[in-house]
């Protein structure tokens, strides 16, 4: 097994065990984060409303993998990396949310992901993305995947917009270090 | 002969005098909610009321109007309210705390005085702290040393006892309703000389609020707890959000974010079939 699958595992691992513990105790909350309880920084990130989230999320994860094929695997390995990031931009950023739980803004990571290893098609998807976004702060719409009284967080999708760009620069500046020493 | 024992017993009245000059009696001061919001044996109305909560809260924080010579001076009662509001400013549910000084609460005021620093305040929800404070005086053995003048300066003759109790009571606004309650209390004991006791005692009078606003401020975060788990079961109040306001999201791609990318993903797999 190449050391990229193995570190696959990692995000798959975080994602099993967030769904299956109870959700009050691996869920994002802000004051139980502010009083020691760090882990939900990256589990808030991973678990979920409900079954129909969890689907919802998964299916727009797989969908991604397929547009950007093999190479967004790195990607998808930094995940468990940009979770606690983007728990910490929530923070700073979104004083008022007090619960929040989904995959969405790892998701919005990874279009940026498909824009840059998915070729056109990947690219015109994140400035549809980006559009989306856009209208999300502006009209609010509630999302049908999600339960009653919840709504859908953009600053989450913002933050990983901006997850995924500082992910790209990372990427960019660690490819051309390797093809200039190899 | 006579006339000398009437002066020795003159002396000796006027010397045992020094320790009953002092007032023994114990100093009340005294704010209470009802008082306030209940003047002249006002009844409270019994309409049954589900408050009405817009999150996030603007939240107001004031003294209940007491007596006027309190010596709880207006600076350090907004010493105390602030300390109040630093505790619970960074709650998610809470935009804003207004600290209303005791100049815009009338004493007997009413809930129509309440609504009134409420509008001027602009806050939905005011938390009132009323208080009550005594003190005992009592003149311990050592006393009896102020007979030499000099022990009244350096003697710990007199000694306090200040018992304080702060009560806040949290009081949707529109809704007139009494959402919850904490209280807090503190004790402070000591002596001081004669001389000194007006002084040390007030000292004391101060530091038992600042202690009991410290004992307070935990039994209200729980209190505060509790309400949100009884609002959540026992629905005791309806909680609103204002535009723009959630507590509690969900990361979530939304049908339309998960169909750009179904249709990016059909097109990819249609791309690779044409290629193949």
């Amino acid at each position: 097994m190449a050391a990229d699958q193995r570190l696959l595992l990692v995000p798959i691992g975080l994602l099993l065990v967030s769904n299956l513990l109870p959700a009050s105790s691996v869920e994002y909350a802000r004051n139980a984060i502010a009083s020691g309880q760090w882990w939900r920084l990256w589990t808030g990130q991973f678990c979920h409303w409900s079954a129909l989230h969890l689907i919802g999320n998964l299916a727009a994860v797989a969908g991604l993998v397929l547009v950007a094929g093999k190479p967004i695997r790195r990607w998808l390995v930094l995940l468990p990396v940009a979770a606690p990031l983007l728990s910490l931009f929530l923070m700073a950023t979104t004083p008022e949310l007090e619960h929040y739980r989904g995959l969405s803004g790892l998701v919005a990571m990874l279009v940026v992901g498909a824009a840059i290893e998915g070729g056109t098609v990947g690219r015109i998807l994140a400035i549809a993305w980006i559009g989306k976004l856009g209208f999300d702060i502006f009209s609010g719409t509630p999302s049908p995947l999600l339960p009653e009284g919840i709504v859908t967080s953009w600053q989450a999708h913002l933050g990983g917009l901006l997850a995924g760009l500082i992910t790209a620069a990372g990427l960019r500046l660690h490819d051309s270090r390797y093809r200039c020493c190899s | 002969m006579i006339r000398k024992s009437v002066l020795v017993l003159c002396s000796v009245l006027a010397l045992s005098g020094c320790a009953t000059w002092f007032d023994h009696n114990s100093r009340t001061q005294r704010g209470t909610v009802v008082e306030y919001l209940y003047p002249k044996g006002d009844k409270p109305t019994l309409a049954p009321t589900v408050p009405e909560l817009r999150l996030p809260l603007r939240v107001g924080i004031a003294f209940v109007p007491g007596e006027r010579f309190g010596d709880l001076s207006e600076a350090e009662r907004n010493l105390l309210l602030n300390k109040v509001k630093a505790a619970f400013a960074n709650r998610p549910y809470i935009s804003a705390i207004e600290v209303i000084p005791s100049a815009y609460l009338r004493a007997g005021g009413g809930f129509d005085n309440l609504q009134q620093a409420a509008r001027m305040f602009n806050v939905d929800v005011i938390t009132l702290l009323s208080y009550d404070q005594v003190q005992f005086n009592d003149s311990n053995r050592l006393s009896l040393l102020y007979w030499t003048i000099v022990g009244a300066y350096l003697v710990n003759g007199d000694q306090y006892d200040v018992n304080t109790l702060v009560d806040a009571s949290v009081f949707d606004v529109s809704s007139r309703t009494l959402l919850f309650r904490a209280p807090g209390t503190s004790q402070i004991k000591g002596s001081s000389p004669l001389v000194k006791f007006s002084e040390v005692s007030r000292e004391a009078r101060s530091e038992g609020f600042r202690k009991a606003i410290d004992s307070l401020i935990p039994q209200l975060d729980q209190q505060l707890e509790s309400f949100k788990i009884r609002v959540k079961e026992e629905k005791v109040a309806r909680v609103v959000e204002k535009p723009g306001y959630s507590g509690h999201s969900g990361g979530d791609s939304g049908l339309a974010g998960l169909g750009l990318i179904g249709l990016a993903t059909a097109l990819t797999i249609a791309r690779k079939r044409r290629g193949g």
